[in-house]
This record gives structure tokens, sequence and C-alpha cells, in this order.
């Protein structure tokens, strides 16, 4: 079973979402702020009902609610419009199965027939009409979403509500970032021992706790202190005073317990190893989670344990749906590039058209400039390191700022490595700027890039000039030759020589042209690159 | 093509129940089992566990209108009825909404938004159904593979055109029931109300000729003793006799008498069950149940405090005295395994039947 898109609206960072998942592995990128993990904390929400792993009716506060939409529900109230209470939604579409027919209806925003869970955080407005009536009476004070008066309605598409014992999905949410303390750390991984344990295991485990608990009280020391004690009665009570252990239902094993790795606590053990047992476990569990997700697994872990864990996670997750979200180049090469989501907040996009053919040359290439392309605003690709400066000093002379600082990435890229750049940038709509020489042939490169003439967000950046067939050639054309010697430090007499001599020395003419301050006229297929 | 619904009609205490549980749980297939009123759930319940000591895991276990409004209404809704969530039932005894016409829906259907009338709930299922192109119905094959419906003779109205829906879907129907003990007709709809009540079985009929389904008489009781089913058959005399299976003398067994001013007496000698027809009855000892709330359960003994058309028959033991709630005195006469008693005027002796003597 596995989610096949996502619904939000309201939730924290995310007004308004809509993703398309794939069932087997997702890679989630995105900008720090794009709701990444928001997008996944949504959908732990609505498989859970949970929010910080209590229930989310105790746990509703006004910061849940989209500020953007709060900020418009006050303007419109304190503009005396009528205005509705603002509202989260989550919604999770299930693919189609016998197992999950259950939850299957079209009561959900789309009207889709499919099986699948809604979570709304809305007004209570059966029990709670005359209180908000009155909050709003006075538009002025009201400062916020009035979350006393909320309820949350959990149910199914069928119309359903949903007790958490019947939900038939099983899930995890792995977020080693989020451990802060470390009673809370062992906590969590006590969480997932539970569930990696068969029902039987459980009940032995909690029986010999028991038992030990029974112990404890009839031990000689116990016996006779327990003696003492019931000798104050009258003074501190009525009743006898004695010690035993807590046996109340919260004091179960799982606060007694705590998982050791190699006789150390897990929560001593370093983060990393933590992050990456807890990773591990939820794979294997026995009440086994369909869907795991999992919040940044490189934090904590250095390189090479990285690459042991997410080799692990790709064996060990078939079968189940995982919705990992990254920042890193490193795994989403390895995890695999066809598997990319780029969430801007709004919507993922996904790269299932490439070929299968370029993913594999991303997936061949760890460490690859991937996610730069894709976490940038705009990318332009050039042929090699002098373009390379040449473009940041165009954009810096222009802009005043370099790229990077814009947002923009200047990337080199063997020429031979543009149309597999090009192939995710069509796939997820990157804006993308590609400045290439013609060698003295435009309409072969014109050709070359023909497949890409109609992407309104791919633009190939080239000189038609057939005599000038580098960006050397156009820069000596461009510019007085008294003045490029006075910039590269040479004396060449002729045009001729001053090109041999930058041919020669690509980079380190290219460094001193970008280190100059003297104007330089620039060709006008680099300003296009830059506009 | 053969089909492989059922239709089994069953004397009172002949086991339906226990043989429906018997039969969904060896089956192993996914099975819902549903049953018209509460209390009849609920004792599907717990004869569920006192029979296998747990429910197992391929049974499903709710009323009628629980089941409908899961799997019929709720689901696609949405294609008839958007105002809110359908959440719940307005019970109503009649029929509801009189002189509205139906394609006001918000107000034809529901009470109030959100609340439906009870007798429109599997007509609301229907229009579900014909408006989706039959989707609850592929929702529901997708969900169980057989659907059990205990006290089928209670079904009316459009709860026969759904489950006759159900029957040419795939799914496996399996309808047990009495139809002499339709004491509740699902409602008083106008709709197949030739086949109100008893002569719900005329409809069993026309499926059977259909090849819907196969239709079979199970006459015996293990419940109740000879002479209360030739008794209770006297109610039904167009219907095939029940044979008793009931072995059990306890020296006093069969049916009985008793003069008013015999009823503490027998009360303390006997320990019965006293049944009522309604709350109208006034002193009735013990604590009474009436005669329709009592379907579906068994007692050793039961007193019986007639009103006047029962009264009446017990003392002429004709069945044109007995008047219309016919159902109703079939189910009070079968509730006991070894002895039935009628309350009687003090110093009238009934025609058939022998006389309490202390």
């Amino acid at each position: 079973m596995s989610i096949e898109r996502v619904i939000v609206r309201n939730y924290r960072v995310l007004r308004s979402a809509d993703v398309r998942l794939r069932h087997d592995l997702n890679v989630i990128v995105g900008d720090n702020e794009s709701g990444k993990s928001t997008l996944l904390e949504a959908i732990n929400l609505a498989l859970r009902c949970q929010i910080n792993r209590r229930p989310a009716a105790y746990e509703l506060h006004p910061f849940l609610f989209n500020t953007e939409c709060v900020a418009q529900y006050i303007s419109a109230l304190k503009g005396k419009e009528g205005t509705p209470p603002p509202e989260i939604l989550i919604e999770l579409y299930f693919a189609d199965c016998d197992a999950l027919a259950g939850l299957k209806g079209t009561n959900n925003s789309e009207g889709e027939n499919q099986p699948g869970i809604s979570l709304t955080i809305r007004l209570d407005d059966e029990n709670y009409k005359h209180e908000y009536e009155d909050y709003i009476a006075d538009p002025e004070a009201v400062t916020s979403v009035p979350v006393e008066y909320y309820e949350v309605v959990w149910q199914d598409f069928s119309g359903q509500r949903i007790k958490p014992r019947t939900m038939p999905v099983r899930s995890s949410l792995i977020d080693p970032s989020n451990i802060s303390d470390t009673y809370a750390a062992g906590r969590y991984v006590v969480e997932f021992t539970r569930e990696y344990l068969s029902d039987k295991e459980q009940v032995d485990l909690c029986l010999s706790y028991r038992k030990m608990r029974d112990a404890f009280r009839n031990d000689v020391c116990i016996a006779r202190i327990n003696a003492e004690l019931a000798k104050e009665k009258g003074t501190v009570s009525d009743k006898a005073l004695s010690v035993a252990m807590d046996m109340t239902a919260r004091a179960g094993w799982e606060s007694a317990v705590l998982p050791h790795l190699d006789e150390i606590p897990i929560t001593l053990a370093g983060k990393g190893e933590q992050s990456s047992v807890k990773i591990k476990l939820a794979l294997k569990a026995q009440k086994a989670a369909e869907i795991v997700m999992v919040e940044e697994p490189e934090n904590h872990l250095s390189h090479s344990n990285l690459n042991r864990l997410l080799a692990h996670m790709s064996e060990n997750a078939s079968g189940k749906q995982l919705i990992v979200a990254t920042h890193s180049t490193f795994v989403l090469n390895k995890l695999g590039v066809e598997c990319v989501l780029l969430f801007n907040g709004q919507t993922g996009i996904s790269i299932n058209q490439l070929s299968a053919d370029t993913a594999n040359y991303f997936k061949r290439l760890p460490g690859h400039d991937t996610l730069r392309m894709i976490l940038a605003k705009r990318t332009i690709l050039v042929e090699g390191p002098s373009d390379e400066l040449i473009v940041q000093k165009a954009f810096k002379a222009k802009h005043g700022t370099l790229p990077l600082e814009a947002g923009i990435e200047v990337i080199s890229v063997y020429s031979l490595a543009f149309k597999r750049f090009l192939e995710i940038a069509r796939a997820l709509t990157l804006d993308t700027r590609v400045v290439t020489d013609n060698d003295e042939r435009p309409d072969a490169v014109k050709e070359k890039y023909k497949e890409f003439e109609n992407d309104r967000n791919i633009r190939i950046c080239f000189s038609t000039d057939k005599s000038l067939f580098t960006l050397e050639a156009h820069l000596v054309a461009l510019n007085d030759l008294a003045n490029m010697n006075k910039v590269l430090g040479a004396s060449c007499e002729t045009k001729e020589n001053l090109l041999s001599h930058m041919l020669v020395n690509k980079t380190e003419c290219a460094l001193m042209i970008f280190e100059s301050k003297e104007p330089i006229a620039l060709p006008q297929y680099i300003e296009d690159a830059i506009q | 093509m053969q089909s492989n619904n059922r239709i089994i009609l069953a004397s009172a205490g002949s086991g339906k129940t226990t043989a429906i549980i018997e039969d969904a749980h060896a089956s192993g297939s996914r099975c819902a089992l549903v049953t018209y009123t509460i209390d009849n759930t609920t004792e599907i319940v717990e004869k569920t566990y006192v029979i296998k000591g747990f429910i197992p895991p391929n049974l499903t276990v709710s009323s009628w209108y629980t089941f409908l409004l899961r799997h019929f209404v709720r689901p696609y809704q949405n294609s008839l009825y958007r105002a809110c969530r359908i959440s719940e039932m307005a019970f109503v005894n009649q029929i509801s909404a009189k002189g509205i016409s139906a394609g006001d829906i918000g107000r034809y259907y529901f009470s109030r938004p959100g609340r439906i009338y009870s007798d429109k709930v599997s007509d609301f299922a229907c229009k579900v159904i014909e408006k989706t192109g039959g989707l609850p119905i592929r929702r529901v094959k997708q969900i169980f593979d057989r659907l059990y419906v205990d006290e089928s003779q209670d079904l009316a109205g459009y709860d026969l055109d759904l489950v006759e829906l159900l029957m040419r879907s795939g799914v496996t129907v399996v309808l047990v029931g009495d139809p002499r003990q339709a004491v509740y007709s699902t409602h008083s709809a106008r709709r197949n109300k030739q086949y109100g009540g008893p002569n719900i079985v005329r409809k069993f009929e026309e499926w059977r000729r259909s090849g819907l389904c196969t239709l079979e008489n199970q006459n015996h009781s293990n419940r109740c003793t000879q002479a209360i089913c030739d008794f209770a058959d006297m109610l039904f005399p167009n219907l095939p006799k029940t044979v008793s299976l009931n072995r059990t003398v306890t020296g006093h067994d069969g049916v009985f008498a008793v003069e008013r001013g015999q009823v503490s007496t027998y009360m303390q000698a006997f320990q019965p069950q006293t049944l009522r027809y309604s709350r109208a009855s006034k002193d009735v000892p013990g604590h009474p149940i009436n005669f329709r709330k009592a379907k579906g359960r068994t007692f050793e003994r039961c007193l019986i405090f007639p009103h006047k058309m029962l009264e009446e028959f017990v003392l002429t033991g004709n069945l044109a005295d007995a008047g219309k709630s016919l159902s109703s005195i079939y189910v009070a006469c079968t509730r006991a395994r070894q002895s039935t008693a009628f309350v009687i005027p003090d110093g009238k002796r009934p025609a058939t039947i022998p006389l309490f003597r202390s």
C-alpha cells in the first residue's frame, strides 16, 4: 500500500500543496524554507492523528495554521467581510487495493473514488457556534485562530471516522534531527524496538518485567524497610506507608527498559549511530510499517556511515514506500535521481520522464552537481572554468553581486553532459541557460539543442558569428588590444598573437579578467545568459 | 449460471444464528454478518463469543443500518448530497417527509442536515448506486466475499432492491430468516408493499425462480418442545410444520394456561421469564420483556401476559380470534425451551390447552 497523492491546505508553511508520490522511493529535495519537513509532518499527522506524538486534539495551537491564511482571515474580519474560519486539510490518496477498499469513497476535495484518509482541523460549529460568534463580535480583538473552539476530524474517504487501532496503514517517521534530549531519544528508540518485536515477544517482555517488580517487593531488604515505614502509621497518614515499584499502567516496561548497543545505552551512543539504528529498525519492524518517512538521513553521519546506511535502505525498502527528505546531493544521487521530487512548497515535480541512460549517468557520479542545479533559482551551464569565470565577471559587472548571492549557480559541465543536465532541467522545469562555443558551426549548435527549442525554461546562448569560434575569440574581437594587454599583463603585438596567448593560458587569463577592474566588453550571448 | 446465493427459511429455535456463525467462520472468506436490530447484533456478537470464544478476524458484525450507512450511503454520498457528512439516522415508525417530492433530496431524505430518515436509508443507497454506476457495489466486493443477513424477513421496501443488486453482483449472499417472525418491517414504505410481512416469502420465491438463489426450509426447532411448536404452528397453517428436536423432559413441559389468581404460585414454582404484548399490559411481575423485543432470545420457561386478542385465541383456539399481530405472538410463543404458559382470567377454561393447577 502506498500514498499516491498528498494534498495539504493551510498547514504551517504549506498554504496549498498537491504532491504526487512514487509507490517505492521518493527523495524530496527543496529549498530550506520550502516545507519539505512540513510535508513529512503533514503526512505523519494524517496517518496517525498525532502532533508531537500526542493526540492531535490536545496539541492544537494557532501556529499550526498557515500565517498567510490567518492574516487574510483577520484582515477580512477587520474589513467586516464575511469569512469562514481557517481550516487545515490534509488528504492522503492511496493506490487502490482490496486491503484498503474500506477507506474508499469520494469524500475528498477532489471527488476521486480512491481509498484515502483526510484530517481536518476546523471550527466545531456544532458545539461552539455561540462562543465563536462572541469571539468575532469585536474583530479588532481577533489576533489569531480560536483553536479552543476547534476540532480534529479524522476520517477516511468512505466517510467513516478512523480509530487509531483500526487504521490499516502502518507508518514510521524517522527524524534524527528532532531528538534533542537523551530521554526523548531513548523513548523514541523504545517505540521502534516495540514495533520490531512480535506480540508474543512483547507479552514475554512485559511478564518478565512484572516478575522483576514483584521480586523487588518481596526482597528481604525491601520487606524490612516497609516494616519500618509501617511503624510510622499515624504520623504522615492514617494509612500504612510502604514503598513498591510503580505498578500503574503508565509504568510499563517501556519506561524502564532502554535498548543497548554493545552494552552501552543507546542514548549514550553517537547521534549518527542512533539515527541509523532507528532507520534500520523501522525498515525491519515486525509490524512492518508500509510507509517509512525519513527526515535528512545525512544528519550526524560520516560519509562512509551514510554510504552504508543508504545501501541498507535501498536493500531493505522493497515493498515499502520510502519518503526521504534530504539536503545532500550524495543521498540524492545514491538513492537515484529518478526518484527525486523537487518540492517548491506547492507541488512536487518529479523526473520520471528522465531516460534510464541519464538516470544512470547521475547515479554513477555521486556528489555531482545535480542538487546545486535543482535548488538554484537559475543555473547557467558553461563549458569549463574559464567560461565560468567570465560569466561570473559579466554577472557582477551587470548586477553588482556574484551570481551565487542571487541564488544563481554557474556550473561547469563538459559539453557532452549538457544534454544530461538539460533533461533534468526539462523534467523539473528548472530555469537554465547554457553558454556554449559555436566551434565555427552555429548551425550545428542549433541543431544539437533543437529538442529543447520549445522549453521556455531553457535557453541556449551561443554566438552566431562563424568566425568567432570561442569566447576568447569574441573577447579579442570586441576589445582594444592595448586594453586587453593591460588586463592580462601581456604584451602581444597583434590580435592574432593575443588570441593564441589566451587560448594557451585559458584559465589564467580568465582569472585575470575576472579580477581586473578594467571595463571589458563582453559578447552578446554572455549578456543574454546573465539577464 | 449456478448461483451461490442461498435463502434459508428456518423456524424459531432452529439455531439459525449459530449456523450462520459456524458457516461464516468455516468459509474462511471475508464475511459481513448483518442483522436488522441492534439487539440482534449484540446477540450475534455474544453468540460468537460463546461458540468461538472470540470474534474471528474474517467476520464483521453490524446492524443493517450501520452496514448501509457505512458501505452504501456515505462513501459516495456526494453524488447525491453534498451539504455535510451523513452522520446519523432519524428513526421513524412511519413514512417520513410525506408530501415532499423525492427530487427535494435535502428534505425528502433528511430530517436535518446529515440526519437521514431510517425508512429512506436503503432508498438513498439505491439512488447512489444508480447515480454512480454501481460504485458502492464494486467497493463492497473489494471488501467482502460473503454477506449474511440474519432476520432477513424484516427486509422491506428498497432493502429488497439492494439485496437483489448484491445477489447479482457476485458477492455471495446468504439470507436467513423466518417469515413467521416478520415483526418489524424495516419501514412502512410503499415500495415492494406486496412483499410486506410474511409475504416476503413471495419475493424469495421469485428470486429462486429467476435463478438468483436457492431456497431451503429448515423446519426443526432445537429449542422448543413439540407441544410448543405445534401450538405456534397453528398461527401459520399454510407453512410447513415444525419438528422439535428437544427431547428434554422436566415434568412441566408444553403449553399451559394459568389463572390470574395462580400467577404468583406459578412464578414461585417455575421462575418463568414474563412476556407482555406492550407496556400497556399492567401488573406484570418479574422483569417483563415485550413480545417483539424478545425476538432471538431463548428462555427455559415463559409466562405470557396476553393482550385481548391473544387471550381470545388461547381460550378458543380459533385463529380468526388472534388478530393481526401473528408474528409477535409467534415470537412470544417460541421463546421457551420447556414451557410456554398464558395468563387467563380466573374461572375461564381454555378449549385446547391444559390448565395449570397447583
